[in-house]
């Protein structure tokens, strides 16, 4: 038997008494100063309330609300020696084994879950019905022209004059639509926007700005940057980007537990990471664009002469799959697009180029 | 009969009218806090936000624990499965209108004035459901915490106070922001004097006309200082929700400082500047520095991991500057004047809330 002091309160009024614990094989009995009997607790009934280094223990009996404080820290012992399940241990996962196991798990966790994610996406992507699909890359697309031209619509500044848009629809689109392998066939169409870029969106709708035809030099040049953006359509990259992106926040929403702070800046890590699948995109619509030019017979190397040229900053954004991104570096995309390139025709004549060049009716005094 | 403790918080003639002074005092050390916080998120990460109510329960009795008063510790009661229980049921309220109302935004557009009045009745259901929340959340708090034993309560109907959130809320915008000490006076007397600790009742005598004449000052320079003079406000207004809050014979008050407040949030601030722009930092720079081969492989997993280190290291490091700070300084400038009679204080007669804070949790508005 081993006696220990403290205090004790009855639960039934918040009072303090003084008090001493004696500790059988058995049960923890609980007496005034004066011998007096205040409880007596079975030992399979004591629970263990904390026992942080420093500080008190405090015990209390399963189903009742009085409290046993014991200031000396051996009842512990005690305790665990008399009735082991009487004292829980929690505390390893605080120490660095713990936390480095954690941490392990933490990281397998993640990267289990973005190896599961790049599986899953493209398949998510697919199940998504065309109709919410078409409305959706509209939704997209008038965004982007509200964005980049101050608030006016697609259909204001989108560009149809004679015979450009001929020559976009039959030397241009049908040529490089031959080698889809029966693929659908995508929308494209030119807004007058001053940015050197095109983008495509669900739906299979590609946007040329103006500024691009601006920017090229050729018509190969044109045709190769139309033919990346097929490569996305056709590679259901928009969608899937959505579908990424969507993703990572129901992750990150999960894991941060919903905290606004940690939200807001697990933020940042979606969108560089949405950057960093985006650049491989960029990559893999690259390849295919090659190959799809070396099926038309196209000559690649106008795409690789325009990355070149172009060295602009792009990030990759919901729903839409830039032509120009922060990486890869422009200089090591030519290459590659040069090492593939087989096709050595030329889409447009001289004529068609100059034809193409003034879609938009905007008069301007050095055409 | 039982015999008055010499040891223990009950000092002779506490009856008197000496008003003895007493204090709350906080022992929580910033490592121990460090650790717990940041455990709670690997495991939070591992399981997929699963742990989280387990976490937070743990950080929970620790804090509770490290509060005394008359030299007896506060006790947290409160179990992981109970907030996961409370968090589920709302859950399954809310993920259908949320899937809805996403949905219709994606596929119909945000322009129609429908949308607008849809937006506004949205706001009105937010507020309520966030009163709602709050006011929940802090009875499953009350209900979980005890001192010797002795459970904390509060009464009160959470839809009242969701609807008064509603009221008082609408009027402060509505006024520019003039009317928020109404508001806050009338949201902390609905708290307040619902509260119990055991069977005793607070008392809260505050009224809103004693803060207008210093939150004007603070109310126009808000512009100026770009929203902190709030914080000084918070200060003053805290001071005198002290002065006003009584239990039976004990008063409260406080010398808590807006400047208190500010240095606790300032040096997590500066501190998440730190912890954020070294993993950005180095980024960058191996961005630069690597070759094509690796750049693949680095590009997808390079920023994700920097920035998922800076996040993961950012809680933690709010739970051990701006909480224990806060902790430390509203402890420490707290007094209590009298001594509670502890033998009429009798044990709470109110049943146990069953639920943790579901809406709270779903809705993020639980705070600790």
């Amino acid at each position: 038997m081993a006696c220990f002091t403290g205090s004790f309160n009855d639960g039934r009024t918040a009072a303090r008494r003084a008090a001493v614990a004696e500790l059988t094989g058995t049960d923890l009995t609980i007496r005034d100063p004066g011998g007096e009997r205040l409880a007596r607790w079975p030992l399979g009934k004591v629970r263990l309330v904390d026992a942080e280094p420093g500080g008190p223990v405090r015990l209390r009996r399963e189903g009742d609300d009085a409290r046993l404080t014991i200031d000396e820290p051996e009842v512990l012992e005690r305790l665990r020696v008399v009735q082991p399940a009487a004292v829980r241990r929690g505390r390893w996962l605080l120490r660095w084994p713990g936390i480095t196991v954690a941490a392990a798990a933490a990281v397998a966790l993640v990267v289990g879950v973005l190896a599961a994610l790049d599986r899953l996406v493209p398949l998510v992507a697919e199940l998504v019905p065309p109709a919410w699909e078409e409305r959706l890359g509209r939704r997209v697309r008038a965004d982007v022209v509200a964005w980049l031209s101050d608030g006016r619509t697609y259909e204001e500044l989108v560009c149809r004059a004679e015979p450009g848009r001929t020559v976009l629809e039959e030397a241009l689109v049908d040529r490089l639509a031959g080698g889809l392998e029966g693929r659908r066939r995508p929308e494209v169409s030119v807004v007058d926007i001053d940015e050197a870029n095109a983008i495509a969106v669900p739906g299979g709708h590609i946007v040329v700005f103006h500024g691009l035809l601006d920017a090229a030099r050729s018509g190969d040049e044109v045709a190769g940057v139309l033919a990346h953006e097929m490569a996305h359509a056709a590679l259901d990259h928009p969608m899937q980007g959505l579908v990424r992106s969507m993703g990572l926040w129901l992750l990150v929403g999960a894991v941060t537990g919903g905290g606004a702070g940690e939200q807001a800046l697990a933020g940042t890590a979606v969108v560089l990471a949405n950057n960093a699948y985006s650049r491989a995109a960029e990559r893999e619509a690259d390849r295919w664009a090659v190959e799809l030019m070396n099926r038309t017979n196209i000559r690649a190397e106008g795409l690789a002469s325009f990355l070149r040229r172009m060295s602009r900053d792009r990030g990759a954004a919901s729903g839409r799959m830039s032509f120009l991104s922060t990486h890869p570096p422009s200089r090591a995309r030519a290459r590659a697009v040069e090492r593939a390139a087989t096709g050595s025709g030329r889409p447009l004549t001289r004529a068609e180029w100059r034809a193409l060049r003034r879609i938009c009716p905007v008069e301007r005094w050095w055409e | 009969m039982s015999t008055r403790a010499e040891a223990g918080g009950d000092p002779p003639g506490e009856r008197a009218d000496t008003a003895e002074l007493h204090s709350v005092a906080y022992d929580g050390e910033a490592g121990r806090l460090f650790r717990i916080v940041l455990v709670n998120l690997l495991l939070s990460l591992a399981t997929l936000g699963a742990y989280h109510f387990w976490g937070k329960t743990r950080l929970r009795r620790y804090l509770w624990s490290r509060l005394t008063f008359l030299g007896d510790r506060l006790e947290y009661t409160g179990t992981g499965k109970e907030l996961l229980l409370g968090f589920l049921i709302v859950l399954a309220i809310l993920l259908p209108l949320l899937a809805a109302s996403s949905v219709v935004d994606i596929v119909y557009g945000a322009e129609s004035s429908a949308a607008t009045l849809r937006d506004i009745v949205l706001g009105v259901v937010f507020l309520f459901l966030v009163g709602v929340a709050v006011y929940r959340a802090r009875r499953y708090r009350l209900s979980r915490s005890r001192w010797r034993g002795i459970r904390a309560a509060q009464d009160g109907s959470s839809l009242a106070y969701g609807g008064w959130n509603v009221l008082y809320t609408v009027l402060a915008i509505a006024s520019l922001g003039l009317l928020v000490p109404l508001r806050n006076v009338r949201l902390a007397a609905y708290r307040m004097r619902n509260t119990y600790i055991g069977d005793r009742q607070l008392a809260f005598d505050a009224s809103a006309r004693d803060l207008f004449p210093s939150w004007l000052g603070y109310w126009v320079l808000l512009p100026f200082t770009l929203g902190l003079s709030y914080v000084w406000y918070k200060a003053t207004e805290f001071r005198y929700f002290a002065r006003c809050t009584s239990l039976d014979d004990v008063r409260f008050s406080s010398s808590l400082s807006g400047g208190q407040i500010f240095v606790a949030y300032a040096c997590f601030a500066a501190l998440a500047v730190l912890v954020l722009g070294g993993p950005l930092g180095l980024l960058a720079v191996t961005a630069e520095m690597a070759g094509e081969a690796a750049f693949a492989l680095l590009d997808l997993l390079l920023p994700a991991i920097a920035v998922v280190i800076g996040v993961l290291l950012l809680r933690p490091l709010y739970y051990v500057t701006t909480v224990h700070l806060l902790f430390s300084v509203v402890t420490e400038t707290l007094a209590v004047h009298g001594t509670p009679d502890t033998e009429a204080m009798a044990q709470s007669p109110k049943h146990l809330l069953r639920r943790g804070e579901g809406l709270a949790e779903a809705l993020d508005v639980d705070g600790l």
